[in-house]
């Protein structure tokens, strides 16, 4: 769910004495949680796609063609890890300044 | 005590500049409960706003004790509004993905209070307000008035000095209304200040005094014999 859509809880945590730069740090962190999270089964999928490919290419020229090394992986994850939190700062800096009163009204 | 000294909130809007508070001053005794009644656009939603740290004053002075809710910065704020007070809203707004007794916890984890004294604390004031069966439900499985108790003990967290409640019976049936009002009594009588934004008339009835609110002034004060207002 978005930062909009979350408006009013995130009203909420405030009212109750959260600082601003908890709710900062709980939205960045599941934008960072998700990234690697993705990043994690993408190697994974990458791995079994590099299987799928190796088992071809074994049977028409006897090479195995596609691996994923461990510097695949890492750099892998270090890009998912660097675009969760260049996505989160955005959303987690709007959820940080959020209006309470008006947070806390909103329906639904 | 907390006091209201000259409050004065004007919003910009695109049909010119609402005065939704024109000066308003009241010292809020503790233990007793203050309804503030007023029609839509009163400015008693402002005031509640102001007298909670929601948002500032253009004028005046909101004063807990001897401090200034607007000389303090925002984290400041939050440190005072989760240790000093307790909020009731009148959809309960409980935080959806946890269980009520995780929700009651909730603003103790924020003040660094350990896991064990949080869960036994918030099982007592989950049992106080008579929903302790019902600990482990999430809000969308609670009734109204269960969720209303809930939020009732999840104000009362920190122990707080002073409870709001902004249409705390707005969303009930009157069975659930008369017990939330009961409950919100108990809290005055902890020696606490309660003001309970409402309109409902049975709330005022029940409130030790009723502040009404029209054009953003106080036109009456019933009840409060030691109360101020101008």
């Amino acid at each position: 769910m978005s930062v909009f859509e979350r408006t009013r809880e995130f009203g909420v945590v405030r009212a109750v004495g959260a600082r601003p730069r908890f709710l900062f740090g709980v939205v960045l962190a599941e934008s960072v949680l998700l990234s690697v999270f993705g990043g994690a089964a993408g190697v994974l999928l990458g791995q079994g796609g590099a299987w799928a490919v190796n088992v071809v290419s074994a049977d028409l020229i006897g090479l195995d063609v596609a691996a994923v090394t461990l510097r695949l992986v890492a750099f892998s994850l270090v890009v998912a890890l660097a675009m969760g939190l260049l996505s989160g700062l955005a959303p987690s800096a709007r959820a940080a300044r959020i209006q309470i009163a008006d947070a806390v009204s909103q329906g639904g | 005590m907390l006091r209201a000294e000259g409050l004065v909130r004007t919003y910009a809007t695109p049909a010119g500049p609402v005065h939704a508070l024109q000066g308003v001053d009241h010292a809020f005794t503790p233990g007793r409960v203050t309804a503030v009644m007023g029609p839509s656009g009163s400015g008693k939603s402002t005031l509640l706003n102001l007298l909670a740290g929601f948002d500032r004053p253009d004028a005046g002075h909101v004063r807990l004790d001897d401090l200034a809710l607007d000389a303090v910065n925002e984290t400041r704020l939050a440190a005072l509004r989760l240790r000093h007070f307790g909020f009731v809203f009148q959809a309960s707004n409980l935080i959806s993905v946890l269980p009520a007794r995780a929700n009651v916890a909730f603003p103790m984890g924020l003040a660094g209070v350990a896991t064990g004294e949080r869960l036994r604390r918030a099982d007592a004031l989950l049992e106080r307000f008579g929903v302790a069966h019902r600990g482990g439900a999430l809000p969308a499985k609670l009734s109204g008035g269960e969720r209303q108790r809930v939020a009732l003990a999840r104000a009362l967290a920190n122990d707080p000095q002073v409870v709001f409640a902004d249409e705390p019976t707005g969303n009930l049936d009157r069975a659930s209304g008369r017990e939330v009002i009961g409950a919100l009594r108990e809290v005055a009588a902890d020696g606490r200040t309660v003001i309970v934004v409402t309109h409902d008339a049975a709330v005022a009835d029940a409130a030790d005094v009723t502040l009404a609110i029209a054009d953003g002034r106080i036109t009456s004060v019933e009840g409060g014999d030691d109360a101020e207002a101008a």
